[in-house]
């Protein structure tokens, strides 16, 4: 009966064979994608055997359960998924002990005892081969049903065997493969986000020396502005001598009125780089905000008048007072604005309130507006929209260094002709 | 101080370590009649205030050596009728 078989080693001629497992091996070594791979692999393995079906297994990477990647000519629609327990079937034992199994004949077979597979199988015989990698475990390949309804035999298993080690093989090599893609690509992310990291480090080194150089300048124009308080002061007194020195008709008393509107402006600039430069503000002083506003407000009292402006004022009467780092400067300083923007007639709009743990207040004009190529120098030292004898530019970079010490925000909208708004928010306990 | 005081009587003493702000005042209160004194510093002022009486003292509180504060100090202590006026 044995010599009876026709075998697949004897079928073939040599060549025939060689050519045909030398196929399988080009095939294997080309693919780069591991289920192409098992595809590929069984395909060819299933087509070299004649066998009708086949599947593949693979070891789970928490080393114990066994999943089915891929089958071939199964009747019961056994999904890819499936799993096995190490040790459990015939599958199972071949990965656990990892040595292939070859049955003649399951009907007569005594080695499995329970493990006999349910009985779809059209031929009693079956090889099944671990793939290994040395001693390393990489899953589990099964074939059977052979299409000539013969058995499988001894040589067969160890072709079965040899080639479970170029699919192991190859499928740890894709594996490493896409390791190493990944790798790369993590690396390129990386190499992408320092060079994102570098370039804002670049930048905010940048900000901090623009910052720094301000504040040096800060400190001198404070400085200077503090020198030149002094001689100011005199030289407007002896100015005022001279006028209460001159008579209504003579030429000179143009010249010293000239001079004193001059000393004027000199005198508001000094105070508003003083402004600019206060960091001085004494922590225990509180400023009410319903004084602030009515302060500010009445001394803009009779350009409101001329201008026809109407005042809306919409504050929550339960304001607390707040500690003075410069409230009543941005309070102002932007009602100043607002008025100064408008030429005749026109809305003030001033709302405050409290929300959270923070001050809101909005002064909205219907005034001329800010362009938008100028919005973000608005709060840059010397930058004026106004006349020159109107506004020296110091207003607000006043306001924005004093929400800056409160560490609150500020937000500005503009229109042209529509007018301006702005919004402040800062905290209560600053 | 009533209307009919002597304002030439009246003996002020200015101490500003700036001179235009020292001088301009001199010269507003010279001006008005007043009888008027000057200093750069409060060790000046303490000096003249030994062999010198005064009415009024106008002072700077920041000089050069001792402030306004202690020349107030001393003058309260020293010659309590003076009275004296701090600028800033």
């Amino acid at each position: 009966m044995e010599n009876e078989r026709k075998t697949l080693l004897e079928d073939v001629t040599q060549s025939d064979l060689f050519h045909n497992i030398s196929d399988i091996c080009a095939a294997v070594n080309a693919v780069t994608c591991n289920d192409e791979l098992l595809a590929v692999s069984l395909q060819k393995t299933l087509f070299l055997f004649q066998a009708a079906r086949g599947s593949i297994f693979i070891l789970d990477d928490n080393g114990k359960d066994l999943i089915l990647k891929i089958s071939q000519g199964m009747k019961n629609q056994e999904t890819t998924n499936m799993v096995k327990r190490l040790g459990e079937g015939i599958v199972g034992r071949v990965a656990e002990t990892k040595q292939p199994v070859f049955v003649d004949d399951i009907s007569t077979d005594t080695r499995f005892g329970s493990l006999k597979p349910r009985g779809s199988y059209q031929t009693p015989s079956f090889i099944c081969a671990p793939l290994l990698i040395k001693d390393q475990l990489i899953g589990v390949i099964n074939i059977s049903d052979k299409e000539s309804g013969l058995r499988f035999t001894k040589n067969e298993m160890q072709l079965l065997d040899f080639l479970s080690s170029q699919i192991a093989l190859n499928y740890r090599r894709i594996q490493l493969y896409e390791k190493f893609k990944k790798i790369l690509k993590e690396t390129q992310t990386l190499k992408d986000k320092l060079g994102e990291t570098n370039q804002e480090a670049t930048q905010l080194k940048k900000q901090v020396h623009i910052q720094e150089k301000l504040a040096t300048i800060g400190k001198l124009a404070g400085g200077i502005a503090h020198e030149f308080n002094n001689p100011l002061d005199g030289v407007m007194r002896y100015t005022n001598l001279c006028l209460e020195h001159t008579k209504e008709d003579e030429v000179v008393r143009g010249y010293l009125l000239e001079i004193k509107h001059g000393l004027h402006r000199m005198a508001n600039i000094v105070k508003n780089l003083l402004a600019c430069s206060r960091s001085d503000f004494p922590h225990s002083m509180k400023v009410n905000l319903h004084a602030a506003l009515e302060h500010a407000l009445s001394s803009k009292s009779s350009d409101i008048t001329s201008k026809n402006i109407r005042v809306a004022i919409d504050v929550q009467p339960d304001i607390p007072d707040i500690n003075d780092l410069g409230l009543e400067l941005v309070i102002t300083n932007l009602i100043r604005n607002a008025i100064e923007s408008m030429s005749d007639s026109g809305e003030l709009n001033i709302k405050a309130y409290v929300e959270g743990e923070r001050l809101h207040m909005v002064v909205q004009d219907t005034g001329c507006g800010i362009p938008d190529e100028k919005i973000n120098e608005i709060f840059e030292p010397f930058f004026t929209t106004k006349d020159i004898d109107k506004g020296c530019g110091l207003g607000l970079t006043i306001v924005g260094e004093v929400i800056k010490s409160y560490a609150g925000t500020i937000d500005v909208e503009s229109e042209i002709n529509k007018g301006t708004k702005f919004e402040v928010a800062i905290p209560i306990n600053a | 101080m009533s209307k009919d005081i002597n304002k030439n009587d009246v003996n002020i003493l200015i101490i500003d370590d700036e001179r235009l702000i020292r001088e301009s005042l001199y010269e507003i209160l010279r001006i008005e009649g007043y009888n008027v004194n000057m200093a750069q510093s409060a060790e000046e002022a303490m000096g003249l205030l030994e062999h010198e009486d005064f009415d009024v003292i106008l002072t700077d509180m920041k000089l050069p050596q001792k402030s306004g504060i202690e020349l107030l100090e001393h003058v309260k202590n020293e010659h309590a009728h003076i009275e004296v006026i701090l600028i800033t």
